[in-house]
């Protein structure tokens, strides 16, 4: 009994050892930032839905929430909560518009650091110019699909706010899969892209803050 | 035997038509009984303080040790605030940048702390009820009184009022829509600043 209790534990240590290890170190960072900007440059937009967890780890509570998501190029955001709630985001260079079920919000990214800072992280992901954001620094790892950029902050602000970002990209178009935004107290909100379109035209209105 | 039915009568009368103050029902049992009511909860919320809008989740949730944790989220997963709630004091275990000013913790707490019961009193309740209403009115641990008004049965309180010299300064106005320990939704109305909460019972599986 013993024995075949060992080999269980010994099968367990081994696949999740094998999970863990599934993303490794990358063997030719400069070509990865090659293709990663030669692909962004061919990046005209997204479309796709998403799926945001926001995992409340003391609380031991899972919020989920469903949307569509749209970029087009020229640093324009759509971010569309549809269920369990209504909420609207868009993000248009600097400017800002948030609106929820009772009012509509509109701001300067540049008036407010952290709205900056958002900003910031979700337009260097889209186009390829995430190394150069001074505010992380990052590593990249990969395994046979995926690879996984991990911006760790470098400024108190964002120190303060996050303990670190996990970016996702599909290796075979460069777009980002999956973002894991994990905070300073270990909780953290992942969200997980499906049914990506690219390339498609999308209409302007979509990204009007006003 | 005329005189005497006329004076009881009108003692009846008296006595039925006119609230009977001074009655003290048993106000430590029945905020006792309220407070054990309030359980883990989600409200989709909204708060509109001076010209600015915030609007998200707020988490009620009982802790282990009988605390009660809010966490005030927005809807992209950030966290503005997150206080626990203990019988007689409240700690910030998180609060944003852009809150994190002593006015506006207060603020919170003291609206939060009049919703979930706890954190912000001092002192034991007192007690007055009439044959419609019970008046349970609480010291706030700063400055002031609270008074929730409930049934003389304890049932759950529709109207939490922070008194001021003469009138409320702060309502918070509770709607239930079943005979369940926590509000469907909450309106908190600041009377003397643009300040008001909006909470409204939300389901993860809607």
């Amino acid at each position: 009994m013993r024995s075949i209790l060992l080999i269980l534990l010994l099968i367990a240590v081994t696949i999740a050892n094998a999970q863990q290890g599934s993303f490794t170190a990358l063997k030719d960072m400069a070509i990865f930032k090659q293709k990663f900007t030669a692909a962004s440059l061919q990046l005209q937009s997204v479309e796709s839905d998403f799926v945001q967890v926001k995992n409340l780890s003391l609380l031991k509570e899972k919020i989920t929430s469903h949307g569509k998501f749209f970029y087009k190029k020229g640093n324009k955001v759509r971010i569309e909560y549809v269920k369990p709630f209504s909420y609207l985001m868009v993000l248009n260079n600097d400017a800002m518009m948030v609106m929820d079920e009772h009012k509509k919000s509109t701001f300067n990214t540049r008036s407010n650091k952290i709205m900056q800072s958002i900003n910031s992280i979700m337009m260097d992901c889209m186009s390829g110019n995430v190394y150069n954001n001074k505010e992380f620094s990052t590593n990249v790892m990969e395994n046979t699909k995926e690879y996984m950029l991990t911006l760790t902050p470098s400024t108190s602000m964002m120190k303060k706010m996050f303990s670190m970002i996990e970016v996702y990209l599909s290796k075979t178009d460069y777009t980002v899969l999956r973002l894991n935004m994990i905070e300073k107290e270990g909780d953290n909100s992942l969200m997980t892209f499906s049914n990506r379109i690219l390339n498609k035209a999308i209409d302007e209105k979509l990204f009007s803050t006003k | 035997m005329k005189n005497f039915s006329v004076r009881s009568s009108l003692l009846l009368i008296v006595l039925f038509s006119q609230p009977i103050f001074a009655k003290t029902l048993e106000p430590d049992e029945c905020l006792k009984n309220l407070r054990s009511g309030i359980e883990s909860i989600k409200y989709r919320t909204s708060i509109d303080v001076l010209q600015k809008h915030l609007s998200g989740l707020l988490i009620f949730k009982r802790m282990d040790d009988s605390s009660i944790r809010a966490v005030f989220m927005n809807e992209v997963g950030a966290t503005f605030f997150d206080i626990t709630f203990y019988n007689d004091s409240y700690h910030y275990n998180y609060v944003m940048k852009s809150l994190d000013k002593k006015s506006v913790k207060k603020t919170v707490a003291k609206d939060l702390g009049m919703i979930l019961m706890r954190g912000i009193y001092k002192g034991r309740p007192s007690c007055i009820t009439s044959l419609e209403h019970s008046y349970i009115t609480l010291r706030l641990q700063s400055k002031g009184t609270v008074r929730y008004t409930t049934t003389p049965d304890c049932a759950p309180v529709e109207l939490i009022e922070n008194m001021g010299r003469k009138k409320a300064v702060i309502s918070v106005r509770q709607f239930y829509t079943a005979k369940v320990s926590m509000p469907d939704s909450i309106f908190v109305q600041h009377h003397t600043v643009h300040f008001t909460i909006s909470l409204k019972q939300f389901n993860a599986e809607e």
